[in-house]
């Protein structure tokens, strides 16, 4: 089977439409007979979803993903299972492997709050792999930095930028949405009880990038543990 | 226009509420009357949804009913059309179902035909293009696209 953790249901409608394609019943149907394409094809057609295959990945596809994802973690994207394709109004289309998961429109809908219809193309997870793939090649950044990048700064002198807290992803918020680019490209360092009331030497301060790192693990333990309690309550 | 055609005209303004009870029958007047034209001359029809955005009066209202049409309908949006290369030339009988209800094929295997057209309501049309492509009896799909990229791959066909 090409894609794991299908539904029975959904299992049986796709035998039922190969079925009846074939003109035959779908007891008297030999499943094992049945090819990964008609399969999928199939899938789709029930769906009621397009099927993306591998040699559909084209420039035009990818030229859409990547208006969309471009502010999105890709990492966590992939963690997912699921690429924006388009947005129209209040319609987001996104490419996926599991449309019928019902967790994975909720994830779609945190990341797109302003969509209120999710609609689906379906993907096999190699295709899928190959979208991010070429989507991290198009965009290498991305790829090293699981969680918060920090835009290049101007040259000219900043004022002080005031302090606030780096936010954590909540259950209905996942890491990597545009919002969560709110987060201020400076962090100032823990100041110790022994230098309360006393100037801090700059020396003592994390610089950008450090900090930078380190909201980024942050984000990284906070998707993993959102990961694992999504797991769990499936 | 066709009965069939007509109702699909007047769902699709109904549904937007672009047209007042009044100039409803005007606005069917005038796309009958461009079709006819067009067919005259074998460019490919205005879709019914593309006159309704060019009378919108402006861009964002043109977007609105697009948009209004594609959250409530149920089928998904395609956002790139294109003809496959080996159905571009050589099948004037596709070419000529694809211009008379602006529909394209933009993806025919063997088990999947996915078609991409303007109008959820035009079942007449999915079936004319798909008798010229359901050769191995694919999977039938069709998606929802923009009027002008419909269009656009309309003309990919030679």
């Amino acid at each position: 089977m090409p894609i794991p953790d299908i539904p029975s249901q959904v299992l049986n409608e796709v035998y039922q439409a190969i079925a009846d394609r074939h003109e035959t019943d779908i007891a008297k149907l030999d499943r094992a007979k049945v090819s990964e394409e008609e399969f999928m094809a199939a899938l789709a057609f029930t769906q009621g979803a397009p099927l993306i295959e591998a040699n559909d990945i084209n420039e035009s596809l990818l030229t859409c993903c990547q208006a969309l994802s471009r502010d999105l973690d890709l990492d966590a994207l992939m963690d997912y299972k699921f690429v924006p394709l388009a947005n129209r109004g209040q319609t987001l289309v996104a490419i996926s492997t599991s449309p019928w998961d019902a967790m994975t429109t909720e994830i779609i809908s945190s990341y797109f709050p302003h969509c209120s219809r999710v609609r689906f193309v379906l993907i096999s997870p190699k295709s899928m792999t190959e979208v991010f793939n070429r989507l991290k090649g198009a965009n290498p950044h991305d790829a090293q930095v699981a969680g918060y990048t920090p835009k290049p700064r101007p040259a000219i002198p900043q004022p002080p930028a005031p302090v606030q807290q780096p936010s954590v992803p909540t259950a209905g918020q996942p890491a990597g949405t545009p919002t969560d680019q709110t987060i201020p490209t400076s962090v100032p360092a823990p100041i110790s009880p022994a230098s309360v009331g006393q100037e801090m030497p700059s020396q003592s301060l994390l610089t950008s990038e450090e900090a930078t790192c380190l909201v980024n693990i942050l984000v990284q333990e906070a998707n993993r543990l959102l990961q694992r309690r999504q797991r769990k309550s499936l | 226009m066709n009965t069939s055609t007509r109702k699909q005209f007047l769902e699709l303004v109904q549904v937007f509420r672009l047209a007042s009870e009044a100039n409803k029958e005007a606005l069917a007047s005038d796309y009958r009357a461009l079709v006819q034209r067009q067919a005259a001359s074998l460019k490919p029809l205005t879709p019914i949804l593309g006159f309704c955005m060019e009378r919108a009066g402006s861009k964002e209202r043109a977007e609105a009913i697009f948009n209004h049409v594609v959250q409530n309908c149920s089928i998904t949006y395609w956002p790139c059309p294109e003809v496959p290369a080996h159905l571009r030339k050589g099948q004037p009988d596709l070419r000529a179902a694809c211009f008379k209800h602006a529909i394209v094929p933009v993806k025919i295997t063997d088990t999947l035909a996915v078609l991409c057209g303007t109008n959820p309501y035009d079942a007449d049309g999915v079936r004319a293009v798909f008798k010229h492509v359901s050769g191995k009896n694919p999977f039938p799909i069709f998606v929802l696209s923009e009027p002008e990229k419909v269009l656009k791959a309309l003309l990919q066909i030679e």
